[in-house]
């Protein structure tokens, strides 16, 4: 039978392409690593000759310097909006520079310092007292075991204490197992590091404090700059959401511009005509622009006639993005006011977009 | 021929020792370039050297070579009837690592002959890359960074862009002996550039027409005898390599040109790459050409990187910006591993800006982060050049003195004259009017307004007149040249001055100051600087769209509104979009409605200021074309919310008085905190007060009103009234005598008496009291007097 999963771990999806690159890999490579630096960033942004695909898009430089950030002691931290690919590229370094991506603690309120360390297998540990074989290491330690590279996902979820374990395991790079006696301890061997990703804008999120930053180097992933590739992705990416649906709206090209262009504006400060717009503290991401286009193509689907327009998306603006900021309610109240209403004389899309987010901001 | 055939031909074809020709393809203000041509220079010792400059430069050559010149120094070329659009410059710097400066000292050394071979600068001026509104340079290089030859290689060497491919490329190379090889390599990268060129795209451009101009003086040169060295922009090298016969007839250009020698610096260097040529940040070239020279070998790049670094840190650190250690050591460590793995010898520019970046930003960048920013402007340096005194006065003192005669005003000598101008029926004297402004802004000692209306005060504006006082003297001259790295005429020197303050007042936080950033706006008006002003028009929206203060947008939209409504003197010319800033700020009013709800007493009186101006705005919306139905519904929906009294009465009467309210409103509000118990004194009167300041008329056009605030007064007792006297001062200061009046006679018809039968205190003094009160204040001055107090007494 074959094993189904909805979606394999980077180094398993792409092991043909790591392999193909380490076969050709003659650069030099720092001590525990699985490719060189260089084989690395062809993993990541492609090479034609060994028919590697392109997996980042945007930003080479960035991914030299997150690249040589884990050469070095500092951990690497990848910040910016959610659906700007964060996790994707600290998947790819991590399996492209210590074979398995799969060294992963996912933060979250309910991480506790364990979970970063260590735990027991309590049969074994009742039947044999503490042992090597009773210990369930972390990821964070079997990647300093491993010599590989451990990953936290959203870092800033985690309790500020938990936080503060990271910064003794990034400068001591060792961990202490008392249990099993005096003196034990897993040192980090070399090949060791962390990537962090975190939300610094989301609120009900734990701030790093100074000491944790000091011992990363931070990397902004940015939202995509290109209008015209925003809109592709989201056209695609509401599509296959969609079609899990029987019914299925489509999706107008006027009512697809009308939601980049207000994500665009929304998270850019600037409307394209250099109109400038309060910026919302809410997420106008891409993946947002999603959501929001997906839950009005439900709307229509099944509360209405079926037919989608900038109407749903004004309704659900307001429920999905702007959920319960007063501010930002004045924020998009201040959008709506004076940079969708002079469109609305013009455009009947934007018409339909205005007269709903003006009784929706009534409410 | 295949590509790779043409290449290696040019090769072959750039030194030619037979024919005694040495063709040096350069980049400008390349270091490696530079450092390469003094080595070739010093090899062959030619009789001439030929340098890609425009020929009509050619009577500068000595200037260039003045031991008191020091670079960074530019040739500007100001063109006349350039085609249909005016006058225009361009400029063409030098810097101490300019190819074009070294071939220049290194052939006076030789003994060279040195000419400038390019067709002259009107040339250029005629193709319409000069368009006079931004400083233009006159030389091109645009190819080496957008070129989809440039593209491509920076594409499979990993580099971001051309910029990084040529460091990559060519400046690593710096220092190395064979200068052969390196140029043979500028060679053959600079074809790839010319081969993805499309043909017409060269002939459009005139770079046929000036390779023909270059070539001709090739010839000559080359039957002059050599060996002659040609040194050119990359891009025309393959041009000149050839037998250098029939070459297409050359057009002749018709501008006149002027030409002057000035000092540069390295921020205006900076700026003018950003637009045509060059390598940026020249402060960064400076010193990788600095240690190359004092080596005279190849370049140390691990201690250029460290020492950049460190220079950096320690400017930061001066400057109060922390840098901790740790970061400075992972900058350093974070540059050189990139450079090893983008396979450099050494970091190199890119390295450590991505270094910086690594090390130092702890959180989330947004477009430009503050350490980037500060670290770009430390790598362009602030170097500024000296030229000669035989260079003459500089052509921005040359178009005021040519200004000066079109308004008719004597600069022959440095006495004080006087000039009355008619600036609102007269165009020419609106002129000279806006030349005194523009000078007034550049030097101040220039020019005084005796009489006149003063715009940025708003006082005296319904004057007709101006006059001044004005005088020539060397100071003027000398503070003249002083700006002129500003531009080179009048309008852009001064536009260049508005940013330079603009930037000061951000510099020293007042990046807020909103009336500080339109009074330098007014300024730039009354200059006449119109259209020219758009950017920073722009600016100043975005300014006033990040605004917080709500006082301040209300004063900063009314006197917008006022600049808007101006014509004359203070008038915006069509062209200049200032329709778009008043809509920006009164989006902005609107959106920062929603603060008036929680106004702390310490705003209070501000706000209180900025409603009455609400007032007159709302007025004023409808003949401006802004929508005022936004104002409306914002106010009409804090209202409601408002919780500080004054605010609510001021806020409710602005909605009564536009109306979006009923008067019934007011007057139940009114009557609900007069007669309610628990409140605080203050809180009683604050709705009376707030009414008072915005619309005093309301209390008697708005019906019940006044009946209200009356009966309210008639029920308190004598201690009560004593407890409301200080509230009740204070909001009726609001009214003005004729005001006071009104109410007065309001108040007597509902008491059915006369006006002045109201007033109940006499004020009358008899004759004895005065005599009574002379004797006691006799009796205490001696008293005081005796007590040796007197002190107390004189003023």
């Amino acid at each position: 039978m074959v094993e189904q999963t909805q979606r394999a771990p980077a180094e398993i999806r792409y092991g043909d392409e790591i392999a193909r690159l380490l076969a050709a890999d003659t650069d030099p490579k720092p001590n525990g690593w699985h490719l060189s630096p260089r084989a690395v960033r062809r993993f990541i942004l492609g090479d034609k000759a060994l028919d590697v695909r392109q997996k980042f898009f945007g930003d080479d430089p960035l991914v030299d310097r997150c690249i040589v950030s884990l050469m070095g002691h500092q951990g690497l931290m990848l910040v910016g909006e959610p659906g700007t690919a964060k996790s994707l590229l600290s998947e790819l370094l991590a399996a492209a520079i210590g074979g398995t991506s799969k060294l992963v603690v996912q933060g979250s309120a309910g991480i506790i310092e364990d979970h970063l360390r260590y735990g027991w297998n309590y049969a074994l540990l009742l039947a044999e007292g503490p042992s090597e074989r009773a210990l369930i290491p972390s990821p964070i330690l079997s990647a300093m075991r491993g010599g590989q590279i451990a990953r936290i996902e959203e870092l800033t979820r985690c309790a500020p204490e938990v936080q503060d374990a990271i910064i003794s395991l990034m400068s001591e790079k060792t961990v202490a197992i008392p249990e099993l006696g005096p003196q034990v301890e897993s040192r980090a061997i070399p090949g060791f590091n962390l990537i962090g990703t975190a939300n610094l804008r989301d609120r009900g999120v734990h701030d790093m404090s100074s000491a944790l930053k000091r011992r990363f180097n931070f990397e902004t992933v940015k939202p995509i700059a290109d209008a015209q590739f925003e809109k592709e992705l989201i056209n695609r990416q509401v599509a296959e959401r969609m079609a899990e649906n029987p019914v299925s709206p489509a999706l107008s090209p006027d009512v697809l511009d009308l939601v980049v262009a207000v994500f665009r504006d929304l998270r850019t400060g600037t409307t394209a005509d250099g109109a400038s717009v309060a910026v919302p503290n809410s997420v106008m991401s891409t993946a947002e622009a999603v959501n929001v286009t997906h839950a009005a193509a439900l709307e229509a689907a099944y509360l209405d006639n079926g037919t989608l327009t900038a109407g749903h998306i004004a309704r659900q603006l307001g429920g999905t993005v702007f959920k319960d900021d007063p501010e930002d309610a004045r924020k998009l109240r201040a959008y709506v006011d004076q940079i969708a209403k002079p469109r609305s004389r013009t455009s009947r899309t934007w018409a339909a977009f205005y007269k709903s987010a003006k009784e929706s901001l009534r409410d | 021929m295949t590509d790779r055939d043409t290449f290696a031909q040019l090769r072959s074809d750039l030194f030619q020792p037979d024919r005694g020709l040495y063709v040096v393809p350069i980049r400008h203000h390349s270091p490696a370039c530079a450092w390469a041509l003094r080595a070739l220079i010093r090899d062959i010792k030619p009789s001439q050297i030929l340098i890609e400059a425009p020929s009509d430069f050619a009577d500068k050559i000595p200037l260039l070579l003045d031991p008191t010149t020091k670079p960074p120094v530019a040739l500007v070329a100001l063109v006349d009837n350039a085609g249909e659009r005016g006058r225009v410059a361009g400029y063409y710097p030098f810097c101490d690592h300019s190819p074009e400066y070294v071939a220049l000292q290194t052939g006076q050394e030789v003994g060279a002959d040195l000419h400038f071979i390019d067709a002259p600068a009107a040339d250029k001026a005629m193709r319409g890359q000069l368009d006079g509104v931004e400083p233009t340079s006159l030389m091109d290089e645009q190819r080496f960074n957008s070129n989809d030859y440039t593209t491509a290689l920076a594409r499979a060497t990993g580099c971001r862009d051309g910029f990084e491919l040529w460091d990559h490329l060519f400046e690593t190379r710096l220092g190395n002996p064979d200068w052969r090889s390196f140029f043979g390599d500028v060679g053959v990268y600079c074809a790839g550039i010319r081969a993805a060129t499309p043909e017409s795209q060269i002939t459009e451009t005139g770079d046929t027409n000036r390779e023909s101009h270059m070539a001709r003086a090739v010839k000559k040169a080359l039957s002059r005898g050599g060996p002659v060295v040609v040194v050119v922009g990359g891009f025309h090298a393959p041009a000149l390599v050839g037998a250098l016969d029939d070459l297409p007839a050359l057009e002749k250009p018709n501008g006149k040109t002027d030409s002057y020698l000035i000092r540069y610096g390295f921020r205006a260097m900076d700026a003018l790459n950003g637009y045509a040529a060059g390598l940026p940040q020249p402060g960064y070239y400076q010193q990788m050409w600095e240690r190359a020279d004092i080596q005279t070998g190849p370049n140390t790049w691990r201690t250029l990187g460290v020492d950049i670094l460190t220079e950096f840190a320690t400017q930061m650190r001066a400057e109060g910006h922390q840098v901790p250690l740790p970061s400075q050591v992972e900058a350093v460590r974070a540059a050189e591993s990139l450079a090893i793995l983008r396979g450099r010898p050494g970091a190199l520019r890119h390295d450590l800006i991505d270094g910086i970046r690594t090390a130092l930003i702890k959180g989330e960048t947004t477009a430009q982060d503050i350490w980037t920013t500060r670290f770009l402007t430390f790598l362009c340096g602030d170097k500024l050049g000296d030229v000669p005194v035989s260079a003459g006065s500089p052509p921005l003192v040359e178009d005021i003195r040519r200004r000066a005669r079109t308004y008719r005003l004597d600069l022959s000598d440095s006495a004080q004259r006087r000039r009355k101008l008619d600036i609102r029926r007269n165009d020419t004297h609106l002129a000279a009017s806006r030349f005194f402004h523009a000078m007034q802004l550049l030097c101040p000692s220039f020019a005084t307004r005796i009489v006149g209306p003063d715009y940025l005060t708003g006082s005296r504006i319904e004057l007709l007149f101006e006059e001044w006082q004005y005088a020539w003297s060397p100071q003027t001259e000398g503070q003249l040249i002083e700006q002129a790295v500003l531009g080179d005429e009048l309008p852009n020197a001064c536009l260049a001055l508005l940013y330079r303050q603009r930037a000061t007042l951000i510099e020293d936080g007042r990046a807020r100051d909103l009336p500080a950033l339109i009074d330098l706006l007014s300024r730039g008006l009354l200059a006449g600087l119109g259209a020219q002003l758009g950017p920073f028009v722009e600016q100043l929206g975005n300014d006033i769209q990040n605004h917080g203060t709500f006082a301040s947008v209300t004063a900063a939209l009314r006197r917008l509104m006022f600049v808007l409504q101006s014509a004359g003197p203070l008038g915006a010319p069509d062209t200049l979009d200032l329709r778009q800033l008043v809509n920006a700020a009164y989006g902005r009013l609107v959106y920062l409605c929603d603060d008036l709800p929680n106004t702390s007493d310490d705003d209070t009186q501000e706000r209180l200021d900025a409603l009455r101006m609400v007032n007159e705005i709302l007025r004023d919306c409808d003949s401006i074309g802004l929508d005022r139905s936004l104002l409306d519904e914002a106010l009409d929906r804090v209202a409601i919310y408002t919780e500080n009294p004054v605010i609510l009465g001021a806020v409710l009467a602005v909605c009564v008085q536009a109306g979006t309210r009923p008067a019934a409103t007011l007057v139940q509000i009114m009557q609900g905190r007069l007669t309610g118990v628990s409140l605080d004194t203050a809180d009683q009167i604050g709705v009376l007060r707030g009414i008072l300041y915005t619309s005093p008329a309301l209390l008697w056009y708005a019906d019940g009103l006044l009946a209200v605030v009356d009966q309210f007064m008639c029920n308190i007792d004598e201690d009560r009234f004593l407890d409301l006297l200080p509230h009740l001062r204070l909001a009726f200061t609001g009214l003005n005598p004729r005001e006071t009046d009104r109410l007065a006679g309001e108040l007597a018809a509902i008491h059915g008496v006369q006006a002045g039968s109201l007033v109940t205190v006499n004020t009358m003094a008899t004759e004895t009291d005065l005599s009574e009160g002379l004797t006691i204040e006799k009796a205490l001055r001696a008293s005081l007097l005796a007590d040796g107090l007197t002190d107390w007494i004189t003023p």
